[in-house]
C-alpha cells in the first residue's frame, strides 16, 4: 500500500514539474528580446521608398548648415566671432574667438542641421559623420528602393536625382572641412573597424580635386527645377555655386602656395597667384548663371526706411516662395519657430523686450562701413538713394555725418542693424506696444541698454537682417507668432561677387571684358536689366538694385579689389560669410584688431514722464581688444580626436 | 492531501487551488489559533533554566504558546509563569540556544536548554543565496547584519543605514532630498570600468551590486528595516558565482522577517525627529558683491558697474526695495525639518502556520521655507511612505511547505514644481542684489496696488517664484513584491531530497501630477531722476494640469531542487536551479531585461571541520542572445578548514576558533548603459540596425510639405560581442581569541575583470564616422583589483557591564590593464595602468606674481591670462602649457580606503553606542558654483574671500584674481581645485534606556525601550565648506542631512 502511494507521489510529483516546466515554456526563447524596440535591418531601410529616401534626407537634417543661423553654439551668430559683431554675453563660447582662448583642447563647436534639435558638433566630427551616412547611402542606392520610375513623370529620374543629391552633399561636407581645417582626410567608402582607420591627410591638391569631382558630377546629375513638393532640393544650381565658391577658395591666398611647408599659411594678402585658379572660379559661375532658368537678382519695391512691410528685400527673403523669390540659390528646408531655443528673432532682437536677448551686437567697425548717400525721403522711392547723388565713407571726423549718423546711409545698413531711434513695425499692432517708446533705444539709460542686465548691447547696436517686421511679437503668448520661414544660404547675388572678384583677379582689373562674352541679363530695378561682362559691371548690378551709386571705371585692380571685398561685407552682411572671407584674403589684421561701439549721451529731453530723450551725441568707443594669431587661419584638429591616429594626422601649424 | 490531490484532475485546477489555499488557510488559521483558549483553571509553574553545563541561564524567555504571557528568567535562572491550564505549552528561548519546548504537566519544570546548532548563537547565522548557515561552515566571503543594527539609523533611506556596518561595503550619501535619497554603493571599491555617472563616455561596464530580496533581483532601498531579517554582502566568487552573468559586481542579500512557531513577538516602535543640513555654503551680501563684482570687471579691463552710491546703499541698507541684501538660505531654508516614523511587526504562529506582518510609516518634511506664502495653493514639500508586509509560511502537509511574501510600499511626496536641484541652484546662485524677492507696486495695467514678485531680465525664475508661486507635483510611487513558492520533501525518492519552487510578481508604477504656472516677475529699474519704472518678464498662465507615468514589472521564476544528507560523518549537500527573470518597462527608450540561469552547486564536509563547495553555473541574457557566446559557464570552487577543530588546537582558551578559507571562480556582468542618441537601449550588439523618424527633420516644397521620414544607421554592430566576466580569488581568515572575546577576521581577494565593455570614443578615430554614441561596444577593457577587509572585534561582560568595540578597515585598489585608449603623447598623460576614476589634470604651481612671472613662464595656450590667473607646470619641458601636461592627479573619485568603528556599551537598563564611519584615498575636483564667482550670472561665495588683487596679496592669495569672464585658463582640472575629501563621520548614535520588565510589565507591557539616536552627528575633515560626501550638495543639489530622533519601541 504505501508502495503504491510513494508511486503515485511520484508519478504526481513529476507530472507537476513537467507541468510547470512546459507551462512557463513558450514559443520563443525566453531570452530574445520582447517586445521589438523599433530598430530595423538595414533591408528593411533599402527595399522601403521612404525610408531609403529618409538616409538622404536625415543627411541634410542633421550635418547641413543650421536653419536657425545662429551658428555657434552658445548660441551666436558666427559675425560675432569677425568684426561684424560683438557678442552681448562675455562668457559665451563664441568669445574664444576673440580673445584667442580656443586650440586644440577647446576648439570651438558649431550648429548644424535643420532638425529640431540641433547639433553641436566640430566641423571635423560633422563632417565625417555626415560623409558616412553619404557614403551608406551611395553604396546602396542601386540596390534600393529608389528607382527611376518612367510610370511617374516626376520621378523618372528619381535614383540619378538622389546620387546627384548625394554627391552634392557630400561635396558640401568636405567643403566644410577644406575651409576649416584645409587638408582634410578623403573618405570616400563605408569605413569598418578593421579597415585602417589611421590614414593621413591628403594633400590640398587631392582634397581640392575630390569636391570638385563630386560636384562635377552633382551637377551632371542633378535638375535645375524639382517639382513643387521637392523645392529646395538640391538642385544644379546649388551644386554649380559650391563649385563656383570651392574654386574661389581654392584660388585664394590662403590657399595658394604650393609649398605648404614654405607657406603653411598661402600666400600673402592680396596676391593673386594662380590666375588659372581664377578663370576657373569665372567659368563656374558662368556656368551657374548663364543657363540657369530659375535665380536672378530678386528685385526689391520697398526698403526697410522709413519703415517696412511684408514686401520687404528681409521679409521676401525669408519666407517668400519661388517664383516670385529668385534670389535664393540655396535656402535651407523650411523651419518654423516651434523650438523656442534657438531661433533667430528672439535671440537677435534687442535685449529689453519680453523675451528677447539682443545676442549680437553689431560693432561700430561695421555699421561705419555703410556709405553715406542722400536718401529719398518722399515718393515711391522713399528710402532708395537720390539718383546719381555721390556716395562717401563714413566719416568720424565730419561733423555734419557725426551730428546725424544714421541718416542717409546705404539702404541695407537699414535692413541689417538696429541703431538708436530705430522704428520698428510700422502697423499700429504690430509695434512693441508695452515700451514705452517706439524706438529702438540703445542709449545708456534707455530700455534697450539697461547696464544692470548682462544682455545689454556691448556697442550700441543690435541685429537686424532676415527678421521681417511683420512678424511681431504675439503679446498674448509672449511669444513670436508662429510662422514658416527658410534660411537664405546662398543667394544670386553673391554669384555676381564671386564673379567680379575672380574676374578682377584673372584679368588683372575691374574693367576687363570677358572674352567669353557678357553674363545673360541680371535684374536691378524694376524692369531694368544690365548685361554683365566685367568685374565692374557685377558689382554695380549689385549696387543699382539697392541704387547705389555705380561704380566708375578706371579702377586699379588693388582698388577694386578693396570695392568688392567692402561689398562683399556690406551686400553679405551677417550672412557667416567674413568671418571666412577674412581668413581666406588672409587678413588676420583685420580680425586682431580692437572693435569699437558707439557712446550715446542724451542731450535734451521733453516733458511726457518719464522724460524721453529727444536729442543725442555720439562717440565712438572702443569695446574689446582682440587677439589673433596667424595659427587661428586653420582651425586645429581637436586633441582627442589628433591622439586617435597614432601620428599619421599632423595638427595644423602653429596649434 | 493525497485525497485531494487525487480527487482533482487537471493541472490547472491543481495549482490554481494550491495557490488559493496559500491565501486562503492563513486567513482561517490565525482565528483558530486564538480561539483555542478553553475555560479551565490557570496553573502556576516555576522552574530553573540551565544549560547542559549546569550554568544557570539569565534573561531566557518564556512563552505560553496559546496566550501573550511571558516571561524572563532571573539571575538564577529561576522563573514563574501562570498557564492558562495543565497542557498549555511552554516554549524557552535563549541566544545560542535551541528553543526548547515541553507541555505543562507539573507545576516544577526545570530545563536544560541545548546549544544551537550553529553552536555561536542567532547572530552566526549567515544567510546565503537558498540556504541558512552558520558562520562555521561558510566557504565564501559573506558580511551580514540584522535589523538590530539597521533600525539604529534614523534614515528613510535604507541604504544610509549601511554605511560602516559591512565590511567590504561602501556607500555614499547623494541626496538627501526628502523621499528620494539616493546613495551610492559598491562592494569591494570599483572593479570596472565604468561610466556610472561620475566619468566619461568611453567607459561602460556598471558596477554597481545587484540587490537580491527574498531570491529575486528587486529594488531595496526603500523597505523599512523593520522588515528586514538581515542583510548580506556577497564578496567573493564563491558566494556570488550563483548569480552567474549578474554576480560581477558582488551582490547584497536581503531576508525579510520571516514567523517563527511558538515565537510570539508585537513590537511597535514610534520616533520623532528633527532633520538639519549638515553644511551650507555661505555667499557673500550685496555690499561685498558689488565691490567684487567691479574688481573682477577692473580686472577685465572693462568699466565697473556699481558705482560708490550704490554701494553705499547696499552698506547702510537705506532702499532695500530698490537695492536689496538677500540671504536667499536663510530666507528660504528652514533651520530643520521633522521626520517622524511608526513600524508595527508581529509574528508567530504554530506547528501549521507561521506569519510575519509588519506596517510601518515614514513621514519627512523638506528644508523648503516660505512654501505657504501663496494664499492659493502650498507647495511644501513632504514625503510619506507606508511599507505593509504579511510573510506566511504554511506546512501544507507533511512534505509541503508554501509560503506566501505580499509587500506593498506606497510613497507620497509633495512638493514644489521645480526641482530641489533646480531651487538649490536658485539660492546659491542668485546674486544677493539681483532683485527684491516681492514687493507691493502699482500695476501698470490696472493702476493698482498689486503684490509683486522680483525680478530681472536674467533672473526670470527666482527662488521665491520657484518655491511658492510656479505649482506644486504629487508623485505617488507604488511598489508591490509579491513572491510565493512552495518546498516538497521528495524523502520518497531518496532522503535528504526536497523540490521547490518560487515565483515573484513585482510591479511598480508612479504617477506624478504638476500643477504649473508661470507668474511674471517685475524689474524695478531706478531712472536717472531717481523715479523707478517697472517692468515685467514671463507672461502670467493660470495653474496647468501636467503629469507622467510610468511601470515597470518584474517577473521571476525559480525551480529548485536541494539534496542534503548525512553519511557518517561526511555531510553532502547539493542544489540545483533554473533561474529565470524579466524587466519589462512600459517606455519604449527602456530596455526590458531577460535573464536565465542553471545552477549547480555541491558541498561536502567532513566531520564540521572540512568543507568544499563547488558551483557551477551556466548563465545567459537577453543582451548576450544573439551572440555568438549566448551562454557562459561560470565555475567556482572554494574550501574551509576549521583548523580550531584539530586535536592540536581543541580546548584552547587562548585560540577558540581559527578557521581558514579559500575561494576561486568566474562571475560575469552583462549590464551596460549605453543607448543611442534618441534614448534607445542598445540590445542586439551584433546586428546592423536602423532607426526611422517621422516628421521632425526636413521639409521641402513650394509652401511646406509634410516633413518626410528619415532614416539613419544606428550603433554599429559587433560582431564579436561578449560578456564581461571576472576572475576572483579570496583567502580569509577567522579567529576567535580570549574566550570569544576578541573577534578578528580577514579577507585578501584579487580580482582579474576582463572582456569589460568599451566604447571606442577615445580610439576609433571620426573618419570612421559613426557618431560617437553608435560605435559599437567591445570588449576592450581589463581591469586588476585587490583588496583586503580587515575586522577586529572585543567585547566583554561583566556583570550588568558589558562593552564592544569593533574595528573595521577595507581598502581596495584598481589598475586598468586595458581600456581601449588612445596613444598619448606623453607616458604620463595615459589613464592605462592608473585606477578606475582616477582624474587627470595640470599641477598648478599657484597663482601668476605679476607680468614678469608671466612673461618667465612656459606659454600657458588656453587662452590669455593676466596676474592672478593660475601658473601650470610644464610637464614635458617644452616651455608650453598645453594638453599634453597632463598628469594623474590626487586619488581619484572613489575612496579605496573605507574604515569604521562601532563601539558601545550597556550598563543595567542603559546601552549606549556609536559607529564611525570615514573614508579616505579619495580625492574631488571642485568645480560648482561655489568656486566660481559670477559664472552664469551668478555670486560670489566666501570661498574667494582670499583671492588676487595685486601684487601684494600674492603671497597669501589661495583664489585666482575674479573675473566675470569664463576663464579657460583657472577653470581647468587642475591641482588648485582638487580636494582631498578624507573624512571621518559619527554616522550614528544610540543611547538607549530599556525599562526592568517588572515596570514594563506593570504597563501591561513585556518590555519598553526609550531611546535616542542620530545620523551624521559630527564630521572631521580637511575640507570645512563644503559635505565631504558630496560636493555639489547644498550648492546645486538638495544638501545632505543629519537626523537627531528620539524614539520608543514597545513590545507586547
Amino acid at each position: 500500500m504505501k508502495n503504491l502511494i510513494s508511486k503515485i507521489k511520484i508519478r504526481y510529483a513529476g507530472l507537476l514539474i513537467v507541468w510547470l516546466l512546459t507551462a512557463v515554456g513558450c514559443e520563443r526563447p525566453f531570452l530574445e528580446p520582447w517586445p521589438p524596440d523599433g530598430a530595423r535591418l538595414p533591408k528593411d531601410i533599402w527595399e522601403f521608398y521612404n525610408f531609403a529616401r529618409g538616409m538622404l534626407f536625415r543627411v541634410m537634417g542633421d550635418h547641413m548648415p543650421t536653419y536657425s543661423m545662429l551658428g555657434v553654439t552658445g548660441p551666436a551668430h558666427l559675425a560675432s566671432a569677425c568684426d561684424e559683431a560683438e557678442h552681448s554675453l562675455s562668457q559665451n563660447l563664441v568669445q574664444s574667438f576673440n580673445d584667442g582662448a580656443w586650440g586644440p583642447s577647446r576648439t570651438i563647436e558649431f550648429r548644424y542641421g535643420g532638425t529640431m534639435t540641433n547639433n553641436v558638433r566640430t566641423t571635423w566630427y560633422n563632417s565625417y559623420t555626415g560623409i558616412r551616412r553619404v557614403n551608406n547611402f551611395l553604396d546602396n542606392l542601386d540596390n534600393s528602393a529608389i528607382i527611376n520610375n518612367p510610370a511617374i513623370p516626376s520621378r523618372n529620374n528619381e535614383r540619378e536625382v538622389f546620387r546627384g543629391s548625394a554627391y552634392f552633399l557630400r561635396a558640401w561636407l568636405n567643403f566644410d572641412l577644406f575651409r576649416t581645417y584645409g587638408q582634410f582626410v578623403i573618405v570616400d567608402e563605408v569605413l569598418t573597424l578593421e579597415d585602417n582607420l589611421e590614414l593621413p591627410r591628403n594633400t590640398l591638391q587631392e582634397c581640392y580635386e575630390f569636391i570638385i569631382a563630386d560636384l562635377d558630377d552633382a551637377i551632371e546629375l542633378l535638375p535645375y527645377v524639382h517639382d513643387d513638393l521637392n523645392w529646395y532640393m538640391p538642385t544644379k544650381t546649388m551644386a554649380q555655386t559650391v563649385k563656383a565658391v570651392t574654386q574661389l577658395y581654392w584660388a585664394s591666398p590662403l590657399f595658394q602656395g604650393e609649398d605648404r611647408e614654405l607657406y603653411p599659411y598661402g600666400l600673402p594678402a592680396n596676391t593673386v597667384g594662380d590666375t588659372d585658379r581664377w578663370l576657373d572660379v569665372v567659368e563656374s559661375v558662368r556656368a551657374a548663371i548663364q543657363e540657369n532658368p530659375v535665380h536672378n537678382l530678386m528685385t526689391i519695391t520697398k526698403w526697410n526706411r522709413p519703415h517696412s512691410d511684408a514686401n520687404t528685400y528681409t521679409a521676401r527673403l525669408v519666407f517668400t516662395n519661388y517664383p516670385t523669390q529668385t534670389e535664393v540659390v540655396w535656402g535651407t528646408s523650411w523651419y518654423s519657430q516651434s523650438n523656442n531655443s534657438y531661433y533667430n528673432e528672439v535671440n537677435s532682437l534687442p535685449d529689453g523686450e519680453d523675451g528677447c536677448n539682443g545676442l549680437t551686437n553689431p560693432t561700430q567697425e561695421m555699421v561705419d562701413a555703410y556709405e553715406v548717400v542722400p536718401l529719398q525721403t518722399s515718393g515711391t522711392s522713399a528710402g532708395r538713394p537720390v539718383v546719381g547723388a555721390p556716395s562717401a565713407a563714413f566719416d568720424w571726423n565730419n561733423p555734419a555725418h557725426v551730428a546725424d549718423p544714421y541718416n542717409n546711409r546705404d539702404p541695407r545698413f537699414y535692413a541689417s542693424i538696429m541703431y538708436n531711434g530705430y522704428l520698428w513695425g510700422t502697423q499700429t499692432a504690430f509695434r512693441y506696444t508695452i515700451d514705452t517708446y517706439d524706438a529702438v533705444s540703445p542709449y545708456p539709460g534707455g530700455k534697450h541698454r539697461d547696464y544692470a542686465r548682462p544682455n545689454h548691447t556691448k556697442t550700441g547696436y543690435y541685429y537686424r537682417k532676415f527678421i521681417p517686421e511683420s512678424y511681431h511679437r504675439n503679446l498674448a503668448g509672449g511669444h513670436f507668432v508662429n510662422f514658416q520661414r527658410i534660411r537664405p544660404y546662398f543667394r544670386f547675388a553673391e554669384l555676381l561677387l564671386i564673379y567680379a572678384e575672380a574676374m578682377n583677379e584673372a584679368y588683372g582689373g575691374p574693367d576687363v571684358v570677358d572674352p567669353n562674352g557678357a553674363l545673360r541679363a541680371i535684374n536691378t530695378v524694376g524692369t531694368a536689366q544690365v548685361t554683365p561682362a566685367t568685374a565692374r559691371e557685377a558689382v554695380n548690378a549689385v549696387r543699382a538694385r539697392v541704387g547705389m551709386p555705380l561704380l566708375p571705371t578706371g579702377l586699379t585692380q588693388n582698388e577694386m579689389r578693396e570695392k568688392i571685398k567692402h561689398e562683399r561685407r556690406i551686400e553679405l552682411a551677417f550672412e557667416e560669410r567674413r568671418f571666412w572671407d577674412l581668413r581666406r584674403w588672409k587678413m588676420g589684421d583685420v580680425l586682431g584688431a580692437p572693435i569699437h561701439g558707439v557712446k550715446i549721451t542724451p542731450t535734451a529731453w521733453d516733458t511726457s514722464t518719464p522724460p524721453r530723450p529727444t536729442a543725442f551725441t555720439y562717440e565712438k568707443v572702443q569695446v574689446e581688444e582682440r587677439y589673433w594669431e596667424d595659427k587661428m587661419y586653420w582651425h586645429p584638429i581637436p586633441y582627442d580626436e589628433l591622439i586617435k591616429y597614432n601620428g599619421v594626422i599632423k595638427q595644423n601649424p602653429g596649434w | 492531501m493525497t485525497q485531494y490531490k487525487n480527487s482533482i484532475k487537471g493541472k490547472i485546477c491543481r495549482i490554481a487551488v494550491f495557490a488559493m489555499l496559500s491565501f486562503l488557510v492563513p486567513a482561517f488559521a490565525l482565528p483558530g489559533l486564538v480561539a483555542q483558549t478553553r475555560p479551565q483553571q490557570p496553573v502556576t509553574v516555576y522552574g530553573t533554566v540551565k544549560d547542559v553545563k549546569g550554568v544557570p541561564l539569565m534573561g531566557a524567555q518564556v512563552l505560553v504558546q496559546e496566550s501573550t504571557e511571558r516571561t524572563e528568567t532571573d539571575e538564577g535562572g529561576n522563573f514563574e509563569i501562570v498557564v492558562p491550564r495543565t497542557g498549555s505549552v511552554l516554549t524557552f528561548q535563549a541566544e545560542g540556544f535551541e528553543p526548547f519546548t515541553i507541555t505543562v504537566s507539573v507545576a516544577n519544570i526545570d530545563v536544560v536548554m541545548q546549544y544551537s546548532v550553529e553552536g555561536q548563537g542567532a547572530k552566526d547565522r549567515v544567510f546565503m543565496p537558498w540556504m541558512v548557515t552558520d558562520k562555521r561552515s561558510v566557504t565564501g566571503s559573506v558580511s551580514s547584519i540584522t535589523h538590530d543594527e539597521l533600525r539604529k539609523s534614523p534614515v528613510i533611506n535604507l541604504s544610509n543605514a549601511l554605511t560602516g556596518r559591512l565590511s567590504g561595503f561602501t556607500v555614499l550619501q547623494t541626496s538627501a532630498r526628502p523621499g528620494f535619497e539616493s546613495t551610492n554603493w559598491r562592494i569591494r571599491g570599483i572593479r570596472t570600468l565604468e561610466d556610472g555617472g561620475m566619468n566619461n563616455l568611453s567607459k561602460g561596464g556598471i558596477g554597481t551590486p545587484i540587490a537580491i530580496v527574498d531570491g529575486f533581483e528587486r529594488a531595496f532601498i526603500q523597505l523599512d528595516p523593520s522588515e528586514i531579517e538581515s542583510f548580506s554582502i556577497l564578496k567573493d566568487a564563491a558566494a556570488t558565482a550563483i548569480y552567474g552573468i549578474r554576480g560581477a559586481n558582488g551582490v547584497i542579500l536581503i531576508n525579510t522577517r520571516r514567523g517563527t512557531a511558538n515565537r510570539r513577538s508585537i513590537d511597535l516602535e514610534v520616533s520623532s525627529g528633527i532633520v538639519t543640513p549638515t553644511r551650507l555654503p555661505e555667499f557673500y551680501d550685496s555690499y561685498n558683491f558689488a565691490k567684487f563684482y567691479n574688481e573682477a570687471r577692473t580686472n577685465d579691463g572693462l568699466s565697473t558697474v556699481y558705482p560708490n552710491s550704490i554701494i553705499e546703499k547696499y552698506r547702510n541698507g537705506s532702499d532695500p526695495l530698490n537695492y536689496p541684501d538677500n540671504n536667499y538660505i536663510d530666507d528660504f531654508m528652514k533651520p530643520y525639518a521633522h521626520q517622524s516614523k511608526a513600524a508595527l511587526t508581529m509574528s508567530g504562529g504554530n506547528s501549521v502556520i507561521r506569519y510575519f506582518t509588519a506596517v510601518a510609516y515614514n513621514r519627512q518634511g523638506g528644508l523648503w521655507d516660505r512654501i505657504d506664502e501663496n494664499p492659493e495653493y502650498e507647495t511644501k514639500s513632504m514625503y510619506q511612505r507606508f511599507n505593509l508586509r504579511t510573510n506566511l509560511d504554511i506546512n501544507i502537509s507533511k512534505r509541503a511547505i508554501a509560503f506566501v511574501n505580499v509587500s506593498g510600499r506606497i510613497q507620497l511626496a509633495h512638493e514644489p514644481f521645480e526641482s530641489d536641484a533646480t531651487i538649490m541652484t536658485l539660492l546659491t546662485r542668485t546674486p544677493p542684489n539681483a532683485f527684491t524677492n516681492s514687493f507691493t507696486g502699482i500695476h501698470p495695467d490696472t493702476g493698482k496696488e498689486t503684490f509683486m514678485l522680483g525680478g530681472t531680465s536674467i533672473y526670470t525664475m527666482t527662488p521665491l517664484r520657484a518655491l511658492g508661486y510656479r505649482g506644486f507635483a504629487e508623485q505617488t510611487d507604488r511598489y508591490y513584491q509579491i513572491n510565493f513558492g512552495a518546498r516538497y520533501d521528495l524523502d520518497f525518492i531518496t532522503e535528504g531530497l526536497r523540490a521547490g519552487f518560487a515565483m515573484d510578481l513585482d510591479g511598480f508604477n508612479f504617477f506624478r501630477i504638476t500643477r504649473s504656472q508661470t507668474k511674471q516677475v517685475w524689474q524695478r529699474t531706478v531712472q536717472a531722476d531717481g523715479s523707478v519704472t517697472l517692468s515685467s518678464f514671463n507672461t502670467a498662465t493660470d495653474l496647468a494640469n501636467g503629469g507622467s507615468a510610468s511601470t515597470t514589472t518584474w517577473n521571476g521564476l525559480n525551480f529548485t531542487l536541494n539534496y542534503d544528507r548525512t553519511f557518517g560523518l561526511s555531510r553532502l549537500q547539493g542544489f540545483a536551479m533554473l533561474r529565470r527573470y524579466k524587466t519589462v518597462y512600459l517606455q519604449a527608450n527602456l530596455k526590458d531585461r531577460r535573464i536565465e540561469d542553471y545552477v549547480l552547486r555541491l558541498t561536502w564536509s567532513y566531520n564540521n571541520k572540512y568543507f568544499i563547495e563547488a558551483t557551477n553555473v551556466l548563465s545567459g541574457s537577453d543582451n548576450t542572445f544573439t551572440t555568438n557566446e549566448p551562454r557562459i559557464l561560470f565555475p567556482a570552487v572554494s574550501g574551509a578548514w576549521i583548523v580550531s577543530e584539530e586535536s592540536f588546537l581543541e580546548g584552547s582558551e587562548f585560540l577558540s576558533f581559527l578557521k581558514l578559507r579559500g575561494s576561486f571562480g568566474m562571475t560575469g556582468n552583462d549590464e551596460y548603459t549605453y543607448t543611442d542618441p534618441n534614448g534607445h537601449k542598445y540590445r542586439y550588439p551584433n546586428r546592423p540596425r536602423y532607426w526611422t523618424t517621422t516628421g521632425t527633420s526636413v521639409q521641402f516644397g513650394i509652401t511646406p510639405a509634410t516633413p518626410p521620414n528619415t532614416a539613419y544607421e544606428g550603433i554599429v554592430a559587433n560582431m564579436d560581442f561578449t560578456m564581461e566576466k571576472a576572475r576572483m580569488a579570496n583567502f580569509g581568515i577567522d579567529m576567535k581569541l580570549f574566550s570569544n572575546r576578541l573577534v578578528f577576521a580577514t579577507d585578501f581577494w584579487f580580482e582579474h575583470r576582463y572582456d569589460i565593455f568599451t566604447r571606442g570614443t577615445g580610439t576609433v578615430p571620426q573618419i570612421f564616422g559613426a557618431l560617437e554614441s553608435y560605435l559599437p561596444i567591445a570588449n576592450e577593457g581589463i581591469v586588476d583589483s585587490k583588496g583586503f577587509e580587515v575586522m577586529l572585534g572585543w567585547q566583554e561582560q561583566r556583570g550588568k557591564f558589558g562593552y564592544w568595540v569593533n574595528l573595521m578597515l577595507d581598502k581596495s585598489q584598481s589598475k586598468i590593464i586595458e581600456m581601449a585608449e588612445p596613444v598619448q603623447a606623453f607616458d604620463y598623460m595615459t589613464e592605462t595602468g592608473q585606477r578606475v576614476r582616477q582624474d587627470f589634470g595640470l599641477v598648478a604651481l599657484g597663482l601668476f606674481r605679476n607680468q614678469d612671472d608671466i612673461d618667465n613662464s612656459p606659454v600657458q595656450t588656453f587662452g590669455p591670462v593676466k596676474p592672478g590667473d593660475i601658473k601650470y607646470e610644464d610637464q614635458n619641458g617644452d616651455n608650453v602649457i598645453d594638453m599634453t601636461d597632463v598628469v594623474p592627479l590626487g586619488n581619484g573619485q572613489w575612496p579605496t580606503t573605507v574604515f569604521a568603528s562601532d563601539l558601545g556599551f550597556s550598563l543595567g537598563q542603559f546601552d549606549f553606542s556609536m559607529l564611525w564611519q570615514g573614508t579616505t584615498n579619495s580625492s574631488v575636483y571642485l568645480s560648482n558654483l561655489y568656486v566660481r564667482p559670477f559664472r552664469t550670472n551668478g555670486g560670489i561665495s566666501t570661498f574667494a574671500a582670499n583671492r588676487y588683487t595685486d601684487e601684494a596679496s600674492w603671497a597669501t592669495a589661495d583664489f585666482p584674481r575674479l573675473s566675470t569672464l569664463a576663464s579657460n585658463n583657472n577653470d581647468r582640472i587642475s591641482t588648485f581645485w582638487l580636494y582631498d575629501i578624507t573624512y571621518l563621520r559619527l554616522k550614528n548614535l544610540e543611547i538607549g534606556y530599556n525599562l526592568t520588565n517588572v515596570r514594563a510589565k506593570k504597563l501591561g507591557l513585556y518590555g519598553v525601550r526609550f531611546y535616542l539616536n542620530a545620523f551624521n552627528l559630527f564630521t572631521f575633515d580637511n575640507f570645512k565648506h563644503l559635505d565631504p560626501e558630496d560636493l555639489d550638495a547644498g550648492v546645486t543639489k538638495y544638501p545632505l542631512t543629519k537626523v537627531t530622533n528620539l524614539g520608543v519601541i514597545l513590545k507586547f
